[in-house]
């Protein structure tokens, strides 16, 4: 070969995992190839509505009628909004099977969803990574807490996270930038909370914005968050991390890093002599002319359920059920965050206490449900978020003078509280993604996806608003009203699991380092590799899984080979 | 007279037209052109004046100063369901019929007084299903709306922060002097 289209790495997807799969491989001097199945997105440069003040949007930031009734799942996610519609995929361009229903959100540019996500980062411990060995679901992590410990230092550095150290065994400190403060209300009932509670705790939600940037985070070109809380838009500060504003521009200044936009993945080439995978094969967005690239290490960070498409279309002799799918359970065992629960109140007293400016993030309560042993009648937990606020009383009474008067009125309205929880879900054979025999206008083939809610969910969501209301109801918070949204799995955006991680290859996909046990120089860091789900926020996981990844990866091919 | 309101970017051009409120004089207007709407140039000019009425022109500036009344097209055109867009239609018609039987003569030859008393009693009425209504709530809705996030009330009356740049989670509450619109 040695001609253009042969690598050291081949990065499947410029996502938040990807984009850490380049920075960490050109780092290392390896020629890397991203492949990006959507349009660029370059940071600054293609944020066009990051400037735009409400009056500059034609319908105020609503979705005209048309585009909902087109795409009835986007539109359901809080976040497809006028000022960001344009970074998510439409249903009606991108369909797929919804053998049970399924909101799947997605994000085909570079930077993929990180330029969407909501930036909520919170460290797995051992209680997370015991899970399955202790309550007997799924397999056994092949890792623990230890093992990752370093690499959550390495990408937090980098990233920029701001917290609290709080010294909790549940949800361990990290590497932190100071925290921006919680509100009156907010500190209230953390206060509240831990007088009546001994093993639940509010603290300030961990989230990946510089509070207080370092000169790393300035040598990416990135500066100190400004409260905008606009961050759907893309950020021209660079105040969040994204692969657009940190990892991918990153990767491209050491000159190692090609980046192919417009590539829509259609495999991995598997070759049956070498008894390794040796390239992909990408078919043109636009002209669906197909090429193939070459690489001694392949990494696939499509998002986690397209990730399971490419393995599973990836076929050969050797594999006819999909790369590395000896066992037959690739597709299997997927599993999401059971986002339904709500709870909210108003709080009495604060009037005359306010905030000032926006803050990026919240309050967390971290799982307390059987976390040490088991102790209720569902498996697992939830975490919850906490927020409390006040706005201005709106009064469009009367027209006229009248009228005008009501709108400017600057009566404060009293303060609300909210929660909404955040639950494991166990992963299950039954739940599964598979290959349709539809395909797409590429000639892949519709993701067939099959998941729901089961009765541990249902346990879940009422004890959720039971122990919230009971903690609200301490803290002395009035007109406690519970909601259950009963959306469909996918809207939580954290779908995960069916190339699971684990130590046998007759129950797993992937060993201890993120590659297929069947072919080594495959590996998954996404979301698709996650054994169990527990309860925080995935992100900063595949974020430290990359980087832990690819320096396997490096030190292997620097031995020798990765077979 | 019955002209059609015409553009062929909606979207662009309304964008354009509500950040320039020196385009309001009628003569100088780029029309809109509606995807589902069929307003004439009457109908539009009763809307107008209807704004006008809800949120008139004092000190400060009025409903047609900011274009309330093409926003409100632009949205029942855009973001609203197809059967609530007949609604509206026919609320409309209903709408100029009841202020002729109210007032003994066309809405065009009212005067801001007369308009002012008929649209007051339109707003404390009890409210129905009626299309009457819906098409009057609609308008006050999407009225009061452009007015509140125009640039005019953004940036002179509650002033919008795009870059705060800061974070205070608890400090006094300072009783902001009342603004007077």
């Amino acid at each position: 070969m040695g001609n253009n289209n042969q690598f050291d790495a081949i990065v499947i997807g410029s996502g938040i995992s990807g984009g850490w799969a380049a920075k960490e491989f050109t780092e290392k001097g390896f020629k890397t190839l991203v492949l990006e199945r959507g349009r660029n997105v370059q940071h600054l440069k293609d944020y066009p509505t990051t400037n735009k003040y409400p009056w500059e949007f034609p319908h105020r930031n609503q979705v005209p009628q048309a585009d909902r009734d087109e795409n009835p799942v986007v539109n359901r996610c809080y976040a497809y909004k006028e000022d960001a519609m344009h970074f998510f995929v439409k249903d009606k361009e991108h369909p797929y099977v919804q053998e049970k229903p399924f909101d799947w959100i997605r994000g085909y540019q570079v930077g993929g969803k990180s330029l969407l996500w909501a930036r909520q980062t919170q460290r797995w411990s051992d209680y997370d990574f015991e899970g399955p060995a202790r309550d007997g679901f799924a397999v056994d992590w092949p890792i623990r807490y230890k093992d990752m410990a370093p690499w959550y230092s390495y990408v937090e550095k980098f990233a920029g996270i701001s917290g609290n150290r709080d010294g909790l065994a549940a949800l361990p400190d990290g590497e932190f930038l100071p925290p921006f403060e919680l509100n009156c209300v907010e500190t209230f009932f953390r206060g509240e909370v831990a007088k009546n509670y001994k093993d639940r705790h509010v603290i300030y939600a961990r989230c990946a914005h510089l509070s207080h940037p370092q000169p790393v985070h300035l040598e990416q070109g990135r500066a100190q968050c400004q409260n905008r809380n606009l961050c759907q838009r893309g950020c021209p500060f660079g105040g969040y991390f994204s692969s657009n504003s940190s990892t991918i521009p990153w990767a491209q200044k050491t000159g190692n890093l090609t980046l192919k936009t417009d590539a829509v993945v259609d495999s991995v080439i598997y070759d049956d002599a070498k008894g390794q995978a040796t390239g992909v094969r990408v078919l043109d967005a636009h002209t669906k002319q197909a090429t193939e690239y070459f690489a001694p290490v392949i990494f696939v960070n499509a998002a986690a359920l397209n990730t399971n498409l490419i393995l599973l279309n990836s076929t050969s002799k050797r594999f006819p059920n999909g790369l590395g799918n000896d066992n037959g359970l690739m597709g299997k065992y997927v599993a999401f965050h059971n986002y339904r629960g709500h709870v909210s109140a108003e709080c009495d007293g604060f009037g005359d206490s306010i905030f000032d400016g926006r803050s990026p993030t919240s309050a967390y309560i971290p799982r307390f449900r059987n976390l040490v042993k088991q102790e209720t009648n569902f498996l697992r937990g939830y975490a919850a978020g906490f927020s409390a606020g006040r706005g201005r009383i709106n009064n469009n009474e009367g027209i006229g003078q009248e009228l005008k008067n009501n709108l400017a009125s600057t009566k404060w309205g009293g303060w609300h509280v909210g929660s909404h929880m955040m639950g494991e879900t166990i992963p299950k054979e039954t739940s599964t993604v598979s290959l349709d025999s539809k395909k797409d206008e590429w000639g892949m083939p519709l993701l067939k996806i099959n998941m729901a809610y089961d009765d541990n969910d249902e346990k879940m969501v009422n004890d959720y608003h039971e122990q919230l209301s009971e903690m609200f109801a301490k803290a002395g918070f009035k007109n406690i009203k519970t909601n259950d949204s009963k959306q469909a799995p996918g809207l939580d955006i954290h779908e995960m699991g069916g190339v699971r991680m684990g130590k046998d290859p007759k129950t797993s996909l992937l060993n201890e380092w993120h590659q297929l046990h069947a072919c080594k120089n495959v590996f998954v860091t996404d979301g698709a590799c996650m054994t169990s789900t527990s309860t925080q926020n995935p992100s900063l996981s595949y974020m430290a899984f990359t980087a832990r990844a690819v320096d396997h990866a490096v030190k292997e091919l620097k031995k020798g080979s990765l077979v | 007279m019955h002209r059609r309101l015409m553009v062929k970017q909606l979207v662009l051009a309304t964008g354009a037209y509500l950040l320039l409120p020196a385009c309001r004089e009628n003569e100088h207007r780029s029309s809109l052109t509606l995807h589902n709407l069929k307003i004439e140039a009457d109908e539009e000019a009763l809307l107008a004046e209807l704004a006008e009425t809800i949120l008139p022109k004092t000190d400060t500036p009025g409903a047609k100063d900011i274009s309330a009344h093409l926003f409100t097209l632009v949205m029942v055109d855009d973001c609203v369901k197809k059967e609530d867009q007949q609604k509206f239609m026919r609320g409309l018609k209903d709408f100029r019929k009841a202020a002729k039987t109210r007032l003994d003569k066309p809405w065009e030859e009212t005067t801001p007084e007369q308009r002012h008393a008929f649209v007051a009693d339109l707003d404390k009425a009890k409210k129905d299903d009626g299309d009457l209504h819906y098409f009057y709530s609609t308008v006050k809705r999407f009225t009061v709306q452009a007015y509140t996030t125009s640039q005019y009330f953004l940036t002179k009356v509650q002033v919008y922060e795009l870059v705060p740049g800061r974070y205070h989670g608890c400090v006094p509450l300072k009783p902001a002097p009342q603004t007077t619109l």
